[in-house]
């Protein structure tokens, strides 16, 4: 059990060095570089010379591998090099931005989960329901609409009712630590969308799944104790349907990340999300390769929690 | 010997005649059996009409100024009248919707097709041949799968220039690491059935013993996955669009409007974002049923995933 989690933690390392390889790779055979990007506005131009002087300053004309060397040799230093288009240390512009994301997707995920699974368990509860057909249907919408188009009709709703854009609030924005009420005042809209866009997986999922475990032979002997519904579904036939449960859980980390990035550009949010879509509008190459790599982290790490997770809801799975 | 020949094709002609009611009474008991499914099939059948013929089926040329700004659907403009209304440039919304779908139909259904086949061909090849390769490949793939597909087409875009072109290969690519491990699995225990071993004993080839008794395996799990990639292809793409990352702001596409509507929307109409935003909708909720519908015939091995 430990060693099978010990490999696992030393494969992060390994599939994180293959990662920084092919993205590094791709971004130096692909035509033009940082400098290139720079002045690649015809009103920021500058002389060959000036070009060639900035390559030699940040480092472009070395060997690739001492490039490439140099470059882990920071990241391995917790120095994130430098983001051009906005001017700051990497480093910085995450301790900035990273806890509104975080804030965003706990939020999410938390949010769709309190959402998504009492509401697949009451549509598998009484099948063909009233409230069967609109859980399905609600969660038939969550997978078709994109999260953007429920952002724009959130915000539609807002400006129409409430007279609210989030331009207002994309200056002045509260820290959650600072004044939380009006940071989450904020921030609940785009939390929303990501709970609508996430709850829809959990409700379809556990509605399957509740209704395949309702058939089970020990439900039926449950029911026959005399227990009541409500100890049934909970205790019986929920706990017994958390485990794919989890596994979407986790896979479903990408696809709030994804979502996440959206949000932020359409509620004017300054996270990481917003970040990585101006970063790649304007080639900022250093900021990218860094994201990259810490997105990847992120997705690795939970993975691996998910897998503890498991063995701590289920006692039978064990690794090998 | 004419009359031999007269039969002959007579024949032909009551074979095909049989073979088109076979295919039709298949077809309808798909409908039947599959409602939703049937319902999709449609809804993608006539997106696909929009996509080829919008020239025919618009009303309007897509970038024509009718002469009005954010019209109320149903107004009467110079140019006549708009059913969905205009948006800030004076164009009809319902024309640019219908020349819209041949961007978000065409890109999600190339991409899907490429990046699944290249994933098919990657976990058949992985899978069967096994060891190191295979060791390789799924290495790989889990260093993909630590993206969201999303961010890394983001990434591809950056890297080449936006266009068309690009969004297609960046969407295929980051499909071609899930299918391959979808495939693997299912290659996997194909290659243990008794038949693949009978014909490495009569000394098959391995592209042979690929080609023959493992793809024909897996086509139904192919085609269902390339219906059901396609609507998430559609709406990456919208997404990437709409970020301003995909195809310039003057095409028609569905993300470009939703997303110029949405600017505009504290000013004036509500319907220049929702209109697109149904669009999207509408495209997704005919694949995905259609991709089910197939899922759950074929190969219900798949469900819940």
């Amino acid at each position: 059990m430990q060693a099978y989690f010990l490999r696992r933690l030393l494969l992060i390392p390994f599939t994180l060095f293959l990662i920084s390889i092919i993205f590094f790779g791709m971004l130096r055979a692909i035509p033009g570089d940082t400098a290139d990007a720079l002045f690649a506005d015809p009103g920021n131009a500058i002389s060959e010379a000036g070009l060639l002087k900035l390559r030699e300053d940040l480092g472009l004309t070395r060997p690739i591998h001492v490039q490439y060397a140099d470059w882990m040799w920071h990241i391995v230093r917790g120095d994130l090099g430098y983001s051009f288009h906005f001017s700051e240390p990497v480093t910085d512009l995450l301790k900035a931005r990273l806890p509104r994301t975080v804030e965003i997707m706990t939020i999410g995920i938390v949010g769709s989960l309190i959402i998504g699974v009492p509401l697949g368990v009451l549509s598998a509860y009484k099948p063909d329901s009233l409230l069967d057909n609109i859980v399905r249907f609600i969660a038939i919408s969550g997978l078709t609409l994109p999260s953007f188009v429920i952002a724009c009709l959130i915000l539609i709703f807002l400006a129409k009712v409430f007279n609210w854009t989030p331009l207002a609030a994309g200056v002045f924005f509260p820290e959650l630590w600072e004044d939380p009420i009006a940071n989450l005042k904020i921030m609940i809209f785009p939390c929303l969308v990501l709970i609508i866009h996430g709850a829809a997986p959990y409700m379809r999922l556990t509605r399957s799944q509740m209704l395949e475990v309702i058939r089970q032979d020990y439900i039926r002997t449950a029911r026959a104790k005399g227990l009541s519904e409500r100890v049934i579904l909970l205790r019986h036939a929920l706990r017994n349907s958390l485990l794919p449960i989890l596994t979407l859980a986790a896979v479903q980390v990408s696809r709030l990340i994804a979502g996440a990035v959206v949000v932020e550009v359409v509620f004017e949010v300054r996270g990481v999300g917003n970040a990585i879509v101006q970063g790649a509008l304007n080639r900022d190459y250093a900021l990218l390769q860094s994201l990259v790599l810490l997105i990847a982290l992120a997705v690795l790490a939970i993975n691996l929690l998910t897998d503890l997770v498991y063995s701590w809801v289920d006692p039978r799975i064990k690794y090998a | 010997m004419a009359a031999e020949q007269a039969s002959d094709a007579l024949f032909a002609r009551q074979k095909q005649k049989t073979r088109l009611a076979e295919i039709s009474s298949s077809l309808l008991r798909f409908a039947v059996r599959k409602p939703l499914g049937a319902i999709g099939a449609i809804i993608i059948l006539v997106m696909i009409l929009l996509a080829v013929f919008p020239q025919y089926i618009a009303p309007y040329e897509p970038n024509l100024f009718t002469g009005e700004r954010y019209a109320f659907p149903g107004t009467v403009t110079n140019e006549g009248r708009v059913l969905l209304g205009t948006d800030e440039l004076q164009r009809d919304i319902l024309s640019r919707a219908i020349w819209g779908a041949r961007i978000s139909v065409r890109i999600g259904i190339i991409s899907v097709f490429l990046g699944v086949t290249v994933g098919l061909v990657i976990g058949a090849v992985a899978g069967y041949i096994g060891g190191a390769l295979d060791m390789g490949v799924q290495r790989g793939v889990d260093a993909r799968l630590a993206f969201p597909g999303l961010i890394l087409a983001l990434f591809w875009i950056t890297l080449l220039q936006p266009g068309p072109n690009t969004i297609i290969l960046a969407i295929g690519v980051t499909l071609i690491a899930p299918t391959t491990r979808v495939l693997r699995s299912s290659v996997l225990s194909i290659k243990e059935m008794t038949y693949v071993d009978g014909a490495r004993a009569v000394g098959c080839s391995v592209p042979r013993i690929l080609m023959y008794h493992i793809f024909p395996n897996i086509t139904a799990l192919y085609i269902v996955l390339i219906s059901l990639s396609i609507g998430n292809a559609i709406i990456v793409e919208a997404s990437l669009t709409f970020l301003g990352l995909g195809i310039s702001p003057d095409e028609p596409t569905w993300g470009n409007m939703v997303q110029k509507g949405s600017q505009n929307l504290f000013l004036v109409g509500w319907w220049l974002p929702v209109i697109p935003s149904v669009a999207i909708a509408l495209c997704v909720y005919g694949f995905n049923m259609l991709g089910d519908a197939l899922r759950d015939v074929w190969d219900p091995r798949l469900r819940g995933s």
